[in-house]
């Protein structure tokens, strides 16, 4: 692979808001995120593959200031077991839908040199959208995991129909220093060693 | 609060409803396009009336040459043409508020609560809404005066309903963003 290829590719996964308040909300089945089992599995194959390639897992959990269930240490706000971060992972709490709101990730991502990352998780047109638009309008490039985001369905669309539509949309943003989102397979996805990583 | 009840928004955004959106040639116009700029209209009318801050947006897109500045097509759209004096901010990327003067304009003339319009729903509409939002202010989305293109996906319809039921339940910085139709819409004059 020539060092260009390699320039090109993310240096970390975002994971985001991947808790069981938001993936399977005690109590509330509609809000159940689509096609559980192939987020899930497409997840564990993306934070497999990152950390192999000495790229740094980052987990975002949200927060809610009204919703005491999902308030930090509330059982609703865990990451789910099945992805769980492990404990030298950088984990961030947003109160907001955008990942970058007073959060310190952007700070923590150019410390790091996290110049572009993998965006995977919950909600597709929630804390997706937000952090993938408000990361590459900041000049950061993203490489959205087409098939390792889901949602629920709203009043106007089907969840597969807002996960497709996010895939056409996103895909085609740009911001400031040439920045993009691309949008690529849990398969195509490859990651490169972050700054400083042994492997 | 009741709906009713709540302050009237200082400032109207109209955003990138550029002469380019309307066809003929290399592209359809956008969906349901006269509808939304007669609804854009009358939110001038009632913005203006109520002296309230007009910003337009106009996007410069560097790709495409019929949005460059001197281009018939960068021009906003005729009919709802700015009015000598009303501020017209340039911007290259789909968020209004990146690399741009947006904020401090809207600080400065005391702008605390907007409404946003214009094209496209599920770009630089949805981004200004957002950003807005992300910077505190309250917004108001007029929920059928914005419009896109089909996407290949989903319709122009589907796209601008599913904006407008998504953008309510988003967490922000300011006040969660409200949806009403132009014709629920009130203007307050700026410092009100």
């Amino acid at each position: 692979m020539s060092q260009a290829a390699e320039a090109n590719r993310p240096t970390a996964l975002l994971v985001i808001d991947v808790q069981e308040g938001n993936v399977r909300p005690e109590g509330w089945p509609q809000y159940w995120v689509a096609n559980q089992d192939g987020l899930l599995a497409n997840l564990q194959s993306l934070i497999v593959k990152a950390r192999a390639a000495g790229s740094e897992v980052i987990y975002i959990q949200h927060a809610e200031s009204d919703w005491p269930e999902m308030a930090p240490g509330a059982p609703q706000f865990e990451v789910v077991p099945e992805i769980a971060p492990d404990p030298d992972d950088k984990r961030f709490t947003k109160w907001y839908s955008d990942s970058f709101v007073e959060t310190g990730l952007g700070e923590y991502l150019d410390e790091r040199g996290h110049k572009h990352f993998v965006a995977a998780g919950v909600a597709s047109n929630f804390c997706i959208d937000s952090t993938t638009r408000s990361a590459v309008f900041k000049g950061y490039n993203v490489t959205l995991a087409i098939d390792a985001h889901s949602t629920s369905g709203n009043s106007a669309l089907t969840a597969e129909q807002i996960i497709a539509g996010e895939n056409a949309v996103l895909p085609n943003l740009a911001g400031p220093g040439g920045a993009t989102v691309s949008g690529k397979t849990t398969d195509e996805i490859e990651f490169a060693p972050a700054e400083g990583a042994s492997a | 609060v009741p709906d009713g009840d709540r302050p009237l928004p200082h400032a109207l955004l109209v955003v990138d409803v550029q002469e380019a959106m309307f066809g003929p040639k290399q592209q359809p116009p956008v969906y349901r396009a006269d509808e939304t700029v007669a609804r854009i209209k009358a939110l001038l009318d009632k913005a203006r009336s109520a002296g309230a801050k007009v910003v337009y947006i106009q996007h410069h897109d560097r790709k495409d040459p019929k949005m460059a500045p001197g281009q018939p097509g960068f021009a906003i759209r005729a009919a709802i043409a700015p009015h000598p004096g009303e501020t017209v901010v340039v911007k290259r990327i789909c968020d209004s508020f990146a690399q741009t003067n947006l904020e401090q304009i809207l600080r400065e003339s005391g702008v605390e609560r907007l409404v946003t319009c214009g094209i496209q729903s599920d770009f630089c509409v949805d981004a200004a809404t957002r950003g807005a939002m992300n910077r505190g202010f309250e917004v108001i989305l007029a929920s059928d005066a914005h419009t896109t293109w089909d996407n290949g996906i989903l319709t122009a319809a589907q796209i601008s309903a599913h904006i407008n039921a998504t953008l309510p339940e988003m967490s922000g910085v300011g006040p969660n963003i409200r949806v009403l139709p132009t014709a629920d819409i009130e203007f307050a004059p700026i410092g009100d």
